[in-house]
Formats: C-alpha cells, sequence, structure tokens
C-alpha cells in the first residue's frame, strides 16, 4: 500500500486538511491525481475544494459564479501571483480585472482591450451593441473612453451576425450586462477584500492616485 | 468509562493471515465496527473474522485502540470542530511515527474498522507531509512516478494558470 494506490475515500479525507495552494500542487503530481482533483463538473472534485476554501481562506466565503470552477475561483482570487500572460510579478503592477476574468499588468491589459472610439471610428461597431459588452471597471481615468475586451467584441459579433432577430437578441444581451457589471463589482471588490490587506489597499489607492495626477495636469 | 457489563469481558478477533487477538470489549469498541456486531451477537465464543486487516497492522491498531480506550466516542455533530483541529497529539506522533507503508495500511484499517479518530490523525499526517511541498517534492516524498510527458507538463501548467482564450 501506497501514496499512489490508496483509494480515492481516503485520499478525499487527506485533502480535508491541505489547503488550496495544496491542492493546486497535488494537481501537478500525477495523472491519477489530476483525474481526481482537476475536474472541472465533477461534484466531488468542486467539495474538495471548496471545503478547502472555506476552511482556509475565511473571507472568502462567497460561492464562484455561475459557469466557474473553484479552482479558477480560488486561483483569481487569492492564488495567483504574476501576471496572467508575462512575467511580471510586482503586485503593485497587477490587478484583477473580473469582469475580464483576468490577473494582469497594465500592458498586457492593453493589448487585449480595445477602445470604444476605436471600434466607433475604425471598425464601424454598431452603436447599440456596446451595452451588451462588458467595460473596463478600473479605468485608470474614469473620464477616458471605456475598454473592451478584444475577444469579448469578436465573440459578440460572431453571435450578432448569426442571430436572426437582432433587436430581441439585443435586448436580452443589454439586460445580462447591467446584472453582470453589478456583479462583477461586487466580485473585484471581494478581490481586493481578499487578496490585500488594509495597508495594502491604502497603499494600492495612493500609487494609483499619484499615477493619476502625474499623468494628468489638472487645472 | 468502561461499563459495568462488559469489564473485563473479552472478544477474539481473526486476521486476515489467522492470527487470533483476544480483546477486551472496550477497546475492541473504539472500532464501530466492532462494536455494533458485538452488540448484535452478544456474547460469543468465536472469532470474529477481519479478512482486510493482517496480523501486523491489527496489533498496530489495537495497540491504538488500548491507549485510547477512555477518550470519549466522537459524535457525528463534532464534524467540523475535529475536522478544524490539525494538531496531533506526541502520543499519536509517536504511534504513527512508522514506515509509509505502515502508515497507510493504518489508514486503511482505520476507515474500514470505522475508527474516525485514528482516520484522522492518519489522514492529518499524510497531509502535513504534502504541506507546502512542490509537486517534485511531493512525489519524492511518496516515491511517484511522473507520468506526464514534457508536452502535458507544459499542457498542465498552462491550464493550471487559467491564461487560455483571454
Amino acid at each position: 500500500m501506497s501514496f499512489t494506490t490508496i483509494p480515492f475515500e481516503i485520499l478525499i479525507e487527506i485533502c480535508d486538511y491541505l489547503h488550496p495552494s495544496d491542492l493546486y500542487n497535488l494537481t501537478m503530481v500525477c495523472k491519477r491525481y489530476r483525474s481526481l482533483l482537476w475536474d472541472k463538473t465533477s461534484t466531488t472534485t468542486q467539495l474538495i475544494w471548496k471545503s478547502s476554501r472555506k476552511k482556509f481562506i475565511l473571507n472568502l466565503n462567497v460561492d464562484p459564479p455561475e459557469k466557474m470552477s473553484e479552482q479558477e475561483f480560488i486561483w483569481l482570487m487569492l492564488l495567483s501571483n504574476k501576471c496572467m500572460f508575462c512575467d511580471q510579478t510586482d503586485k503593485f503592477e497587477l490587478t484583477m480585472h473580473w469582469e475580464f476574468r483576468m490577473y494582469c499588468c497594465f500592458k498586457c491589459l492593453n493589448e487585449r482591450t480595445i477602445c470604444k472610439l476605436t471600434l466607433l471610428h475604425k471598425y464601424n461597431f454598431p452603436e447599440e451593441l456596446f451595452a451588451c459588452l462588458s467595460q473596463l471597471q478600473k479605468n485608470p481615468n474614469p473620464r477616458d473612453p471605456p475598454l473592451y475586451l478584444m475577444k469579448d467584441v469578436e465573440n459578440l459579433l460572431k453571435q450578432y451576425n448569426y442571430e436572426k432577430d437582432k433587436k430581441t437578441w439585443i435586448k436580452e444581451r443589454q439586460d445580462k450586462i447591467i446584472k453582470l457589471n453589478i456583479e462583477n463589482e461586487q466580485y473585484n471588490t471581494l478581490h481586493d477584500q481578499v487578496r490585500y490587506d488594509h495597508t495594502e489597499r491604502l497603499e494600492r489607492l495612493l500609487r494609483k492616485l499619484h499615477d493619476f495626477y502625474s499623468n494628468n495636469r489638472v487645472y | 468509562m468502561t461499563s459495568e457489563s462488559s469489564e473485563g469481558k473479552k472478544v477474539t478477533l481473526k486476521s486476515c493471515d489467522d492470527v487470533e487477538f483476544k480483546v477486551e470489549i472496550p477497546v475492541a469498541s473504539r472500532s464501530i465496527l466492532l462494536k455494533n456486531m458485538i452488540e448484535d451477537v452478544g456474547e460469543t465464543d468465536q472469532s470474529i473474522p477481519l479478512p482486510n486487516v493482517n496480523e501486523k497492522v491489527l496489533k498496530k491498531v489495537l495497540e491504538w485502540c488500548q491507549h485510547h480506550v477512555n477518550d470519549p466516542q466522537p459524535t457525528n455533530d463534532d464534524d467540523d470542530s475535529r475536522r478544524r483541529n490539525t494538531e496531533i497529539d506526541d502520543w499519536d506522533q509517536r504511534f504513527l511515527n512508522v514506515e509509509q507503508d505502515m502508515l497507510f495500511e493504518i489508514i486503511l484499517a482505520a476507515n474500514y474498522l470505522d475508527i474516525k479518530p485514528l482516520l484522522d490523525i492518519g489522514c492529518k499526517t499524510v497531509a502535513n507531509m504534502i504541506k507546502g511541498k512542490s509537486p517534485e517534492e511531493i512525489r519524492n516524498t511518496f516515491n511517484i512516478v511522473n507520468d506526464f510527458t514534457p508536452e502535458e507538463e507544459e499542457q498542465i501548467r498552462k491550464e493550471n494558470e487559467w491564461a487560455e482564450d483571454r
């Protein structure tokens, strides 16, 4: 008998004493453990992660949004410690953009987003579709035109072109986005509470203000 | 606490390799499986066969039961509190300071015999061997063969960082 052959029911008991970061490491050990711990739809797998989250990350006591697995949720909320797309690890350079499911640096955010004005003037993007998209919530300068995720724009256009009853479809999408905006704002706030302590939140705020005033001359 | 009626009375357990152990009923009753069996069957001279436990492991498990014979029986409603506590007392730590093989055999026996507190400390001990270790360190600790190809490992790393499709 060894750790590689013990039945899953025992392994599940063992996982009950492990922090989500340890579960993450276990998923990379071998195929057998990955099959138990990475399944995004298995109730057992999801319960293992959920129970670990509730036991070890006390202030992350809200469930993931619809269609997001526990392990992705925990990763985004706490475990990721570098930019999703590059090697930036300075935490003050990194920001959570829950509306895009992205924890990344400003440079990588820029590469993946597109400005409203560009969409309008360069691509003749239909005006009524803007309300069908999630826009960047933490815009460095709130007076700048909104930014959208390019991937979202692409997907939206694909569906839009395919749709027969465009009017109804747009209305439905807009209603959905209104709800999503509120939800994403709550998750963004939750993220900041989970990841940063009080001092760190304050420092982030001060740095943001500093950047803002050094980039924008105030008259 | 030893109840009047079962004081001094013994029951015979038989391991899968046919070794018999005469055990006081309160000691055997640390196992919920055996406790229920003894209650159902009543007094008997026949030995209880345990097809899943060998002599070496049974001896070890009974040693634990003997030491913990006076512990209060765990109840279902403190399920959460027992799980939150990750401390293992000194005696139990020494008791579980055995070869890995034996450790897992004890855990399996505790599961089969339904001895929750022993199962718990066994699992806690294994969890403590995993805590804070990288995948490679976990493999070394438990002698696990890495059965991912380099390509699969790269794919896993990507999956685990959730950066795809964004």
